[in-house]
């Protein structure tokens, strides 16, 4: 009896706990589980210590805009989304803080020259071709864990 | 007869524009002879060493203004460059110069210019020097270069000029590529250029 108690006790837990995260969860599994695809994900290797750039093409799968907030790994001490500007002939990058948006069943790129994770503070050295995976975190959206393919320094990805 | 007078010399002054030096040639760069000055500087170069325009001449040159911890658009324009000058026959390469001149001389010693301009190829040179020669050089071509705060790490952004600046054997200041151009542009332009280099009395 003691043992049905404690199950009818951890069952009425358990069904608080589910409702709890369905109601937390519902804008999470109401249209997609997968809510983006990652794609053509690569870095380019650069000689030395310094940042290095990351790039790739976000799909998204939901009816709503998909907020992606930043990115890490394990590889790196720290990741920022970054956007390459040229303004007078003068070219100038700065951090993206707040989130950037990619529409609903839309794409964004990131590519040389405009938007990209800049990746900082190497914890490892890396050779071409190597594959390092990077964790991308959305808002109200579980993180997708990309592979991302190291790429020669003078790689060229061709203009779109 | 003023109108006729105002459309007279509107003839002219678009004549005079288009009829210029490399009047018959076209670019897809924009063609800056005689409007920016001739290849003049006193840098150190990815050895230590200190070298001058007149180290460079009878190149090609295509002047370059960046940093080695950009990692986007200098990467960007030097990879385009390098795939432009690979695809180009020996006979035509060698007689290109890629001069990229870091306006980040606190962090980007000549060893670290040396490893960065190595991986883009052998016509690569990786030149740095004084502030004061690197506000020189950049007034020159009439631009300029600054740097963003400082991180709790001690990271900061540069900014920097996006154009390249490309000058004829003698060091005279030819075509100004804004960084948006084609690699098949790049190339046009470039094998252009070198055709009337070497017929050089067509450049005089």
């Amino acid at each position: 009896m003691k043992i049905n108690t404690r199950s009818y006790k951890h069952n009425m837990s358990r069904l608080f706990f589910w409702l709890l995260l369905s109601l937390l969860s519902q804008n999470i599994y109401a249209a997609s589980p997968v809510p983006a695809t990652i794609k053509h994900a690569w870095i380019r290797l650069t000689p030395g210590n310094g940042p290095m750039a990351g790039y790739f093409e976000i799909v998204n799968h939901t009816d709503h805009n998909l907020i992606l907030s930043g990115a890490n790994s394990p590889a790196f001490g720290s990741i920022m989304i970054h956007q390459s500007e040229i303004h007078h002939g003068e070219a100038s990058m700065h951090a993206i803080t707040q989130g950037l948006a990619i529409s609903a069943g839309g794409t964004l790129r990131f590519s040389p020259g405009g938007y990209h994770l800049m990746l900082m503070e190497r914890k490892q050295s890396f050779t071409v071709g190597e594959q390092i995976t990077i964790t991308l975190m959305f808002r109200h959206h579980p993180d997708i864990h990309a592979s991302f393919e190291l790429k020669p320094i003078w790689f060229e990805e061709e203009r779109k | 007869v003023k109108r006729l007078g105002q459309y007279l010399f509107l003839c002219l002054v678009i004549f005079a524009f288009t009829g210029c030096s490399q009047g018959d040639y076209k670019w897809h760069t924009t063609n800056i002879s005689g409007i920016m000055p001739d290849l003049a500087f006193s840098l150190i170069d990815q050895n230590g060493k200190t070298v001058t325009a007149d180290t460079y001449r009878g190149q090609i040159n295509i002047l370059f203004f960046g940093y080695t911890n950009c990692p986007d658009v200098c990467p960007l324009t030097l990879a385009q460059l390098s795939s432009v000058l690979r695809q180009l026959p020996e006979a035509e390469r060698k007689h290109f110069n890629v001069l990229f001149v870091s306006v980040d001389p606190a962090r980007d010693k000549p060893a670290i210019r040396k490893a960065y301009t190595a991986a883009f190829g052998p016509e690569f040179y990786g030149l740095s020097g004084t502030l004061k020669e690197l506000r020189k050089l950049n007034r020159r071509y009439r631009v300029t270069f600054g740097y963003g705060k400082k991180d709790a790490k001690d990271n900061y952004v540069v900014s920097h000029s996006a154009a390249m600046y490309i000058f004829d054997p003698k060091g005279r200041a030819r075509l100004l590529a804004k960084g948006t151009e084609s690699s098949h542009e790049l190339t046009e332009d470039f094998q252009q250029l070198l055709k009337i280099s070497v017929n050089s009395t067509t450049m005089d």
